[in-house]
């Protein structure tokens, strides 16, 4: 059963350049990432499907999936250097059993690759590095490919919601999912920094709302332009929108924080209210 | 040789392919641009610690297994950041090589810049869609802001904005 669903951002720089960071606005984002850690464990989640969008760590153009699960027992990260990222090096529990009946239940609907060897890079472990320190609970990574084109449309992200969503509900098992990304940004490249503030917030207004239909507006084009090629990974946002079925949500924090990369984010959706 | 370049976003990312390059093999003719053999050696790179160490030993053996020309080579040896960003090679594989040769992120973004400046736009991949004039300018594009921690305000202040309405969430807003 799905109980909790939210979104965080998932920069490097927010662990491995923290030091150059305002330390105003890095203390609220660390602020905020607490008390999602806090509502994840309030929720009673003894799983968390994490949706991410990561950066060749495991997967190329020699083969690249639109979407992949993990399936395997653990997962060994960062890939990263460790003082880069400012993570040490890690063992993440994985649930074999749990993530095989979600893959099943998912590929009812959506195509989807699996693998049962991931190396989480920092579009896992940074969120994992403030929501589940102690590695405490089994994590079920997915994977969008939001790096290498083409990709999969967005309403392609939008069924993976809904199947992970009814994947979700056919397990016993209580489910966190969150979707991490950035918005707007430009990463790793001459422009990194740059953020693109309003249509931030345009976005996460449609996200708030829960609009399939002006969450689906988005074509790759349009983003790249006013987005950057880091606003491609809009696609987990997306992906949890869909899966939270209506939902309303809450953006808990959101500031854009050039250090970063970044407009960093965290927001929920409140899953006990109905639909609207 | 080179074959025709595919469109991979539809409006002009293009990705080169290979067929018959042949690294430093004799009697087998280099490629004219092998922008995705370039990535993949960084990609192979940037996960394997093995690789790493043959790669400090002795690079120039390594990259004889991959299809590359002599200019790709250089700049992978050099390291050359600026001719692998102008080459076409992701930002999110080059950050990690740059990582490895100890090299500073601010440095790191500079190097770009400075290849853009050197080189011309960015000549393969992702980045060709609208290329890099060269210039940092975040504030470049209409309603586009650099986004300081100075204009935005605390976090506190932000919260629930982006949502509709006076309350803090959409949920809220409807109550």
């Amino acid at each position: 059963m799905l109980v909790y669903a939210g979104v965080c951002s998932h920069a490097p720089g927010i662990t491995g350049r923290a030091d150059q960071a305002d330390p105003m606005a890095r203390d609220g984002l660390y602020r905020a990432f607490g008390e999602m850690r806090e509502a994840i464990a309030a929720s009673g989640a003894e799983a968390l499907i994490v949706v991410a969008a990561e950066h060749f760590a495991n997967f190329f153009m020699n083969n690249m999936p639109s979407f992949a699960v993990g399936m395997a027992e653990f997962y060994d990260g960062p890939i990263e250097d460790s003082a880069w990222l400012g993570i040490e090096k890690f063992r993440a529990p994985g649930d074999r059993d749990l993530s095989k009946r979600l893959i099943a239940e998912v590929m009812q609907t959506v195509d989807l690759a699996y693998a049962e060897e991931w190396k989480f890079d920092h579009g896992i472990a940074v969120p994992l590095h403030f929501l589940t320190p102690d590695f405490d609970v089994p994590i079920v990574p997915v994977n969008i490919n939001c790096q290498g084109p083409p990709l999969a449309p967005i309403a392609r992200s939008w069924a993976l919601g809904e199947a992970l969503r009814r994947a979700a509900d056919s397990v016993p098992e209580r489910i966190a999912l969150i979707g991490t990304g950035g918005i707007s940004h430009w990463p790793a490249t001459p422009d990194s920094g740059k953020i693109n503030e309003a249509w931030d917030r345009d976005f996460l207004d449609r996200w708030c709302r829960n609009d399939k239909a002006a969450l689906l507006e988005y074509d790759d084009a349009t983003v790249y332009a006013d987005a950057g090629q880091g606003g491609f990974e809009i696609r987990t946002f997306v992906t949890v929108s869909a899966a939270a079925s209506s939902a309303p949500g809450t953006v808990h924090f959101y500031e854009p924080i050039p250090i970063f990369a970044v407009g960093c984010t965290t927001a929920s959706y409140d899953l006990t209210r109905p639909p609207r | 040789m080179l074959r025709a370049a595919d469109e991979a976003l539809g409006s002009g990312v293009r990705q080169a392919t290979m067929s018959t390059c042949g690294g430093s093999r004799p009697g087998v003719p280099r490629c004219v641009l092998s922008l995705y053999y370039v990535q993949k050696f960084l990609f192979e790179l940037n996960r394997s610690e093995e690789l790493q160490t043959s790669y400090w030993a002795d690079g120039r053996a390594v990259l004889d297994s991959y299809t590359l020309t002599t200019e790709e080579e250089d700049a992978l040896i050099e390291p050359d950041i600026g001719l692998l960003f102008h080459l076409g090679v992701n930002g999110q594989i080059l950050m990690h090589f740059a990582a490895l040769h100890q090299i500073e992120w601010q440095d790191y973004l500079q190097r770009m810049r400075d290849g853009i400046e050197t080189h011309g736009p960015v000549r393969e991949g992702v980045y060709a869609v609208t290329g890099y004039e060269g210039t940092h300018d975040p504030g470049r594009g209409t309603g586009i802001s650099a986004g300081s921690a100075e204009e935005g305000g605390s976090g506190a202040e932000l919260a629930g904005r982006p949502c509709r309405g006076p309350g803090i969430s959409a949920g809220s807003a409807e109550e």
